[in-house]
């Protein structure tokens, strides 16, 4: 339920707020793409980034702007490492439904951490559950 | 042929055959742009449109948001499971609907013209 606290080289502290979350992906996604990931790298890492951030701002800042999300990462060729941190009190990845149940597929919302899960190699949230980490290797 | 831009990165064009209307979704349905397309498709369900295909062959990136977006039209077209219908997605695309199973709420057709002469299956069970 925990991860390795080693730090990241890069970290940036943003409002809660979409325009300033897009912003914060396209630059890491800049560098992923300069770093050599394939197209479906750079789509998965992406799709993995934006639904950590939403998450961030949605639920765990609960759409609150005064409240800050932090992003610290690490891109270099053979892996990107990505942390997420919102203000929120957090939660239990666990206690999150299966969005592909049969009597869930219909629901609109709620693919967010199944998606995390399916696109990078490994995910793993704080104890507190304020917290996600993402990390993709390169496979060239 | 109508053209919207429900926001910046994402724009919808809209034309209508007979009363079919295919509503093309081209560019990135990210984060800041979902809410807007999810008002634009949910006002195409509402409309009069006895079917509603959705050319996905534009759409380069979508998020679980996105995705949530073209659930809320679909449910709002229910019950008829065939009145809104996917056309034509890119790979990665095609991907995600397998990998959230939802190419098993949706019909999911190889082109916009075979979902065109697709037979509507009537409503979902």
């Amino acid at each position: 339920m925990s991860f390795d606290r080693l730090p990241l080289p890069e970290k940036v502290v943003i409002p809660s707020d979409l325009k300033a979350a897009l912003q914060t992906e396209e630059r890491i996604l800049e560098a992923v793409a300069e770093a050599g990931y394939s197209r479906e790298a750079q789509f998965a890492i992406r799709l993995a980034l934006e639904e950590a951030l939403v998450n961030a701002h949605k639920h765990g800042n609960r759409g609150d702007s005064t409240r800050s999300i932090t992003i610290t990462y690490d891109v270099d060729p053979s892996r990107v490492v990505i942390r997420v941190r919102d203000e929120g009190e957090g939660f239990q990845p666990r206690n999150v439904p299966d969005p592909t149940a049969p009597d869930r597929l219909s629901v609109p919302c709620g693919r967010g951490i199944m998606l995390m899960r399916a696109y990078v190699d490994d995910l793993q949230y704080n104890r507190q559950g304020n917290e996600v980490q993402l990390i993709k290797n390169n496979s060239r | 042929m109508s053209a919207s831009t429900p926001h910046e990165g994402i724009r919808i064009d809209l034309s209508r055959h007979g009363t079919t209307a295919v509503a093309r979704i081209c560019g990135s349905a990210d984060m800041t742009a979902t809410e807007a397309m999810k008002e634009h498709l949910l006002s195409l369900a509402d409309g009069p449109s006895e079917r509603i295909i959705l050319d996905l062959s534009g759409l380069e990136f979508i998020s679980s948001e996105g995705l949530g977006a073209i659930i809320a039209a679909h449910m709002r077209c229910r019950p008829h499971k065939e009145r809104l219908v996917l056309a034509a997605p890119r790979e990665p695309i095609r991907h995600l609907l397998a990998v959230t199973r939802l190419d098993r709420l949706f019909s999911i057709y190889e082109s916009v013209d075979q979902a065109m002469r697709s037979e509507p299956r009537g409503p979902a069970a």
